[in-house]
């Protein structure tokens, strides 16, 4: 049940962008950034430095729970059709207001895709929201919209309590949705284990590793 | 203009006196052509021609438009923001060209932040974070985005000094006397326990004053009342001349039967901060940023009601009963009756002195009045009654029971539950103030509106600014949790309606209630 990390920080990396963070500090020193105490700046710069640099890849088991969201179309979306899905499942958990990350997320997964060509009927998009109260579906279809997202590539909203256990199932409940961080789950066909990437890289990057799924249902 | 901006970087933000307080009176006319191009590749992502701006971040994930606007990271104001564990560092013109705001680093120049802008390199030569957007915009595009920062927190805004901060509070001349009297004596009791200081901070406003530095500073804040008079499409004439005679930074609380629209509309013309509200329903339009509300109230109430009689089949032939001076339910009604249409369905509307033969032929019973008005009523015999909360401003279980057996409360807050959390804490406070509770629900409100500008001036002591309390705001999710009688507030950027929805509450002591948010 635990993530295995299977591929640390890039160290070179890593000491690059600790020289930008110490600028950044530099510029917003007594400027507190909105909602956070001085406390925090500092673990805000180390979780920026990671997030920048690479991606942490684990291999998790999930148990996906048993219960039905809704689509940007107002279908319903039995969860459970996750674990029974013939095309690897690429999930990611985004809000529809989100400035920072999300929308290079969303951006990410329409580039992979695009990358990705004729393979791209071979997967199962799925982006759930984490902000059910604001993001209905008719929010959530005019999100997918701008991101010209096809309508294989589920958008999924439900109710406070179903999303809640929908985030704690896949360990992605980071307690507000301003501790927000780039997750991406894989399942490969058949496997009960998922690929969990953490962080956010290129189009490319994510393609690439999408494609590393798609011949061998358990790499 | 240009000396202006230099006298401002120069003696820092703080220093800047009443002098700057007719300059940022001229803010608010319309923005030189420049100013606004750059305002438009800030705040929306679009070119001088239209289009969308162009970026590319993470090496190849290609962005456009609202998606790489300045603000949808650094915020409004370009004061930054820390969102999703990524914190993303103030732009304004002091935080880039002021060398006092960057000691550890050298102040851009215009080249440097075209190549910061395009090439994603920091003005010391490291490279940005790759979320950093590298945009592609031209030297003149550039120019305009550059004259647009430099605007940016380069003005005291109206309504602030060193010392003190005006706060208004609108009302309109209906409202009876003693709601009034109730609303404003929470208000401004909260800003005096603000003001008492009762640890020096006004002494230490003049402490540790470093040459060019902003400083920390504490300040009193004021609340008046605006009263408005007469119909509500007179009140623009009006506040504007209030505000010119006596400029305050934002409009906390406010209190009208009438529609707020007016009200609503200056606040984002003025670009003043409006928060919270006792209104029956929300007049925002999506891409509205000054103005936050508890609720789209009888709004909200009319999407549910719809879609519970479009659930329920019983849209076929509904009868709305309201008070036609009522224009705020009469809003709502229309809004209701323009979504059963849309589906299908139908309804009329009839006055509180409809007889029992007009109302049993139909399928379905609105009703948008107060409780002895409804208690007037013939009872219903049809299917489904469903009753708005906001304007029965009880719990449906007062009325006799031949009404409560077949009825829906509909209501945008959270009646049927005990007290919340926000009430609680609310009534704590008044007891321990010896306060009156005289109006319970309003005072209720007018207290969390002047909490919440309490809590938003706090961090923004250093570099006040209207925008910058609303990117504030939307990031201070624990004030949610203190918010009285709406259930389910959220903050976030782009949020300006708090409490999303409505409670469907059955009075057949079998059905659950429902929070249901509308289409």
């Amino acid at each position: 049940m635990h993530p295995l990390p299977r591929r640390g920080l890039s160290l070179s990396l890593a000491l690059l962008l600790a020289g930008a963070c110490d600028q950044q500090a530099t510029a917003a020193h007594s400027a507190a950034p909105p909602g956070a105490a001085s406390g925090e700046r500092g673990a805000h710069c180390e979780m920026h430095k990671t997030e920048a640099s690479a991606i942490v890849r684990s291999e998790v088991a999930y148990t996906v729970p048993d219960l039905g969201l809704t689509t940007q179309a107002g279908a319903p979306y039995a969860l459970s059709a996750l674990d029974r899905a013939d095309r690897v499942v690429v999930l990611n958990f985004i809000f529809a207001t989100c400035t920072t990350i999300c929308p290079v997320m969303t951006a990410t997964f329409a580039q992979a895709r695009a990358a990705l060509g004729p393979d791209a009927a071979r997967i199962q998009m799925v982006s759930i929201t984490i902000d059910p109260q604001h993001d209905t579906p008719a929010v959530l279809a005019a999100y997918a919209a701008k991101y010209e997202a096809p309508a294989d590539w589920a958008f999924l909203t439900g109710s406070e309590a179903d999303v809640n256990t929908v985030l704690h199932a896949f360990d992605a409940d980071f307690g507000s949705k301003f501790n927000h961080r780039p997750v991406t789950l894989i399942r490969p066909v058949g496997s009960p284990r998922w690929t969990r990437l953490e962080g956010q890289g290129g189009g490319a990057e994510l393609a690439a590793e999408i494609r590393s799924h798609l011949g061998s249902p358990h790499p | 203009m240009t000396a202006h901006r230099r006298l401002a970087w120069g003696l820092g933000l703080g220093a800047l006196a009443a002098g700057l307080l007719t300059l940022s009176r001229l803010s608010r006319a319309p923005l030189d052509p420049e100013v606004e191009a750059g305002r438009r590749i800030f705040e929306e992502g679009r070119l001088p021609d239209g289009s969308f701006t162009q970026a590319i971040a993470y090496r190849d994930v290609a962005l456009s438009g609202a998606q790489v606007s300045c603000a949808n990271c650094h915020g409004r104001s370009g004061m930054g923001t820390a969102e999703t564990g990524t914190r993303t560092p103030p732009i304004t013109g002091p935080m880039l060209f002021n060398p006092a705001l960057r000691p550890r680093g050298p102040i851009y120049s215009p080249e440097t932040l075209r190549r910061a802008l395009r090439a994603g390199v920091d003005s010391a030569g490291a490279p940005l974070a790759p979320l950093m957007p590298r945009y592609a915009l031209d030297d003149a595009q550039i120019d305009a985005l550059l004259a647009y920062l430099r605007t940016l927190g380069a003005e005291q805004p109206a309504g602030i000094t060193d010392a003190t901060v005006s706060l208004a509070v609108a009302i309109s001349e209906e409202v009876p006397a003693d709601q009034r009297a109730a609303v404003l004596e929470v208000l401004q009791r909260l800003m005096r326990d603000h003001n008492v200081d009762t640890r020096n901070e006004t002494g230490r406003n003049t402490h540790r004053l470093e040459a060019g530095r902003s400083r920390r500073l504490f300040r009193q804040l004021q609340v008046e009342p605006w009263i408005l008079e007469g119909p509500s499409h007179t009140w623009p004439d009006q506040l504007r001349e209030k505000m010119d005679d006596a400029p305050v930074f934002a409009m906390v609380g406010g209190l009208s039967t009438q529609d707020w629209t007016p009200v609503h509309d200056f606040c984002e013309a003025a670009r003043l901060p409006c928060l919270f509200p006792s209104v029956d329903s929300a007049p925002t339009r999506p891409g509205d940023f000054y103005a936050l509300y508890f609720s789209d109230g009888l709004q909200a109430e009319a999407k549910v009601m719809a879609a519970e009689l479009l659930a329920s089949g019983a849209g076929a032939a509904v009868v709305q009963v309201l008070d036609p001076s009522d224009a705020a339910a009469a809003a709502a009604a229309a809004t209701l009756a323009a979504r059963l249409e849309a589906a299908g369905g139908h309804s009329q509307t009839l006055p509180p002195s409809a007889q029992s033969a007009s109302i049993d032929g139909a399928s379905a019973l609105i009703s948008w009045l107060p409780a002895e008005a409804l208690r007037a009523l013939p009872a219903p015999k049809g299917p489904l009654v469903l009753v708005s909360g906001t304007r029965l401003g009880a719990e449906a279980s007062a009325l006799p029971a031949t009404w409560t057996a077949r009825l829906r409360q509909v209501d945008a807050r959270a009646r049927h539950l005990p007290r919340d959390a926000g009430s609680q804490r609310f009534t704590a406070w008044a007891r321990s103030r010896s306060l009156a509770l005289t109006h319970p629900a309003l005072q209720a409100e007018a207290w969390f509106a002047g909490m919440a500008m309490l809590d938003g001036m706090e961090h923004i002591a250093t570099y006040p600014g209207g925008a910058y309390l609303l990117d504030t705001l939307d990031h201070s999710s624990g004030l949610a949790a203190i918010m009285p009688a709406y259930p389910q507030a959220e903050f976030g950027p782009g949020q300006r309606i708090l409490s999303k929805g409505a409670w469907v509450v059955p009075h057949d002591g079998v059905t659950p209630p429902r929070w249901v948010i509308p289409q």
